[in-house]
């Protein structure tokens, strides 16, 4: 017997459902967002390791093209300090726009006796360190270090 | 439903392999910063090498006799791992490396698990006191008569015997404690005496150090003799009556050979460098046979291009008779190992634009000898070593 208010099964998500449904999919999101920050993060890090790698090593080409000699002495206390934007463009004079710092010590293990400025023995080996720091935080991104001779590559 | 879920699937595999690739990406660059610092350190090597033989050369690190591992050090940043071994003139490369020659530096630089060798070439730097020698008797040096004039040093390790008064506008230097006048002059001139003797090589190791061990038996077989087609026959110059001869240069330089030239009558020899400098070696050494030479006008002179400069060799222990009332425009070399190289200069009116560097030389005319630098460099006493092309990364891509 069918009355008139009998009920009538139609189409569609009970409550239940669709709260579940939106549990995974906020889930998923949740996921999804995180794998893109954690991607760009790593984007970042790696554009910026490259650029200091490329700084680093642009820094020991340049003393040694300025030569054993005429590179001037750099202790840790008066390191040379250059400043670069993303697109390694030198900003010395405005430091604040850089993104990296290039610190640079040139420590030679013998000096002509009396010179001022400190001039390196012809015998001397000098110790050159360059250091790139993301001028945001501080952190280092890359450290290169090598050896100058007299008459050496 | 499901198919929103599938959506959701493929952008997280999506994404996810993005991550993936950017932490590749970065393990990549990480890789390339360490390739970047080993090679820093590999140069590092190199130039501690460089100091270390340049302060005592006996302190090379040699190539192990076993292996090709060298002694190894320990940088701010990794390690390196040096050793050296002979570069020699013919280009062979053997063990050990003798102190004062040149050689190849191996060097390999490991940092976080990654090597990186260069191999560069070096050379010993000696320091040498420009000299301004017109003329030098290594022996001795004699002037007869007082019409000779030398603008310049005259320079001996031995003595000078001056029977006259020559004019020098120079100085008169005497190298090495013993060297001295053999007799006092009868002029006044301004003297110099340094301690240290000057070590001039003889021509055969100046021949070994410019074609290898061979040296001047190998310009012997391989010369440019043939740009001066019949006048150079069987390594032999003579002329005669007015019939000169002319040597011609070439880019990069021409080298001939000669046993004899003998210059009769009032041939003159001409130097055609125009296009690139002479050099002239007579041998073989300690030969007695004849060189006698009649001027020589260079069409550049050394004043005006000492890029093609025109030199002559000179191995043989006779006499070397510059005769004639001529223009010389070359640097003249006889030096030999058996000390017997004797200038003489016989004719009158000469005018030398050049050096004269010999065992003995004589004076017996009236030349004119005008110093003209950058002919000839004595060996001086190594001070240290530095690097000379090529560079090389084993097993790189250069």
């Amino acid at each position: 017997m069918q009355t008139r208010f009998s009920r009538r099964r139609r189409p569609g998500f009970t409550f239940v459902e669709v709260m579940v449904s939106s549990a995974i999919c906020v889930l998923c999101m949740s996921i999804m967002i995180q794998l893109w920050a954690f991607s760009t993060f790593f984007t970042v890090q790696t554009s910026d390791n490259a650029v200091a790698c490329d700084l680093a090593r642009q820094t020991i080409e340049t003393l040694k093209e300025t030569g054993f000699s005429q590179t001037p002495e750099a202790p840790s206390t008066a390191p040379l300090v250059h400043y670069y934007t993303l697109n390694t463009v030198n900003v010395d004079n405005t430091p604040s726009a850089a993104r990296y710092k290039v610190t640079t010590t040139v420590v030679s293990d013998a000096l002509v006796a009396g010179s001022n400025p400190a001039t390196p023995a012809p015998n001397a080996l000098r110790l050159v360190t360059t250091k790139v720091t993301l001028v945001s935080t501080g952190a280092v991104l890359s450290t290169l270090t090598t050896y100058f001779a007299r008459n050496g590559i | 439903m499901l198919n929103v879920l599938i959506f959701l699937v493929i952008m997280s595999t999506l994404l996810a392999g993005m991550a993936q690739l950017m932490v590749s990406d970065y393990s990549v660059g990480k890789v390339e910063a360490n390739y970047s610092i080993s090679l820093a350190t590999a140069e590092a090597g190199v130039n501690y090498e460089l100091r270390k033989i340049s302060n005592d050369g006996t302190l090379g690190d040699q190539k192990q006799s076993a292996g090709t591992g060298g002694t190894t050090y320990t940088t701010a940043a990794g390690t390196c791992s040096v050793y050296v071994t002979q570069h020699n003139q013919d280009g062979t490369e053997t063990t050990p490396w003798a102190p004062g020659k040149s050689l190849w530096i191996y060097s390999t630089g490991n940092y976080n698990g990654v090597s990186r060798t260069v191999k560069v070439a070096a050379a010993p730097y000696s320091t040498i006191t420009p000299s301004n020698y017109a003329v030098f008797g290594v022996v001795s040096g004699t002037v007869i008569g007082s019409s000779a004039v030398v603008t310049g040093d005259m320079g001996t390790d031995g003595y000078f015997n001056f029977n006259g008064h020559p004019t020098v506008n120079g100085s008169v230097v005497f190298n090495g404690t013993t060297s001295n006048w053999l007799s006092p002059p009868s002029g006044t001139y301004s003297t110099v005496h340094n301690t240290s003797a000057v070590n001039w090589p003889s021509v055969e190791t100046l021949a070994v150090a410019a074609f290898g061990s061979q040296g001047l038996n190998y310009v012997a077989t391989n010369n440019d003799n043939a740009l001066c087609g019949n006048d150079i026959k069987n390594n032999v110059v003579t002329t005669s009556g007015n019939n000169g001869m002319t040597f011609y240069g070439k880019p990069g330089g021409a080298n001939y050979y000669l046993t004899s030239l003998s210059c009769g009558g009032n041939a003159p020899i001409l130097f055609d460098n125009r296009t690139g400098p002479i050099t002239i070696w007579v041998g073989p050494s300690g030969a007695s046979s004849t060189f006698q030479l009649r001027g020589g006008t260079a069409n550049v002179k050394m004043t005006t291009d000492p890029t093609k400069p025109v030199k002559v060799y000179i191995a043989n222990i006779n006499d070397v008779v510059i005769t004639g009332s001529i223009e010389l425009d070359a640097g003249i070399y006889n030096v030999n190992n058996a000390g017997k190289g004797n200038v003489v200069f016989s004719g009158s009116s000469q005018d030398i634009f050049g050096t004269i560097i010999c065992n003995t030389f004589s004076f017996n005319g009236s030349p004119n000898i005008g110093s003209v630098q950058g002919y000839f460099s004595p060996l001086g006493t190594v001070s240290s070593y530095g690097c000379v092309p090529p560079w090389y990364e084993v097993g790189g891509v250069n």
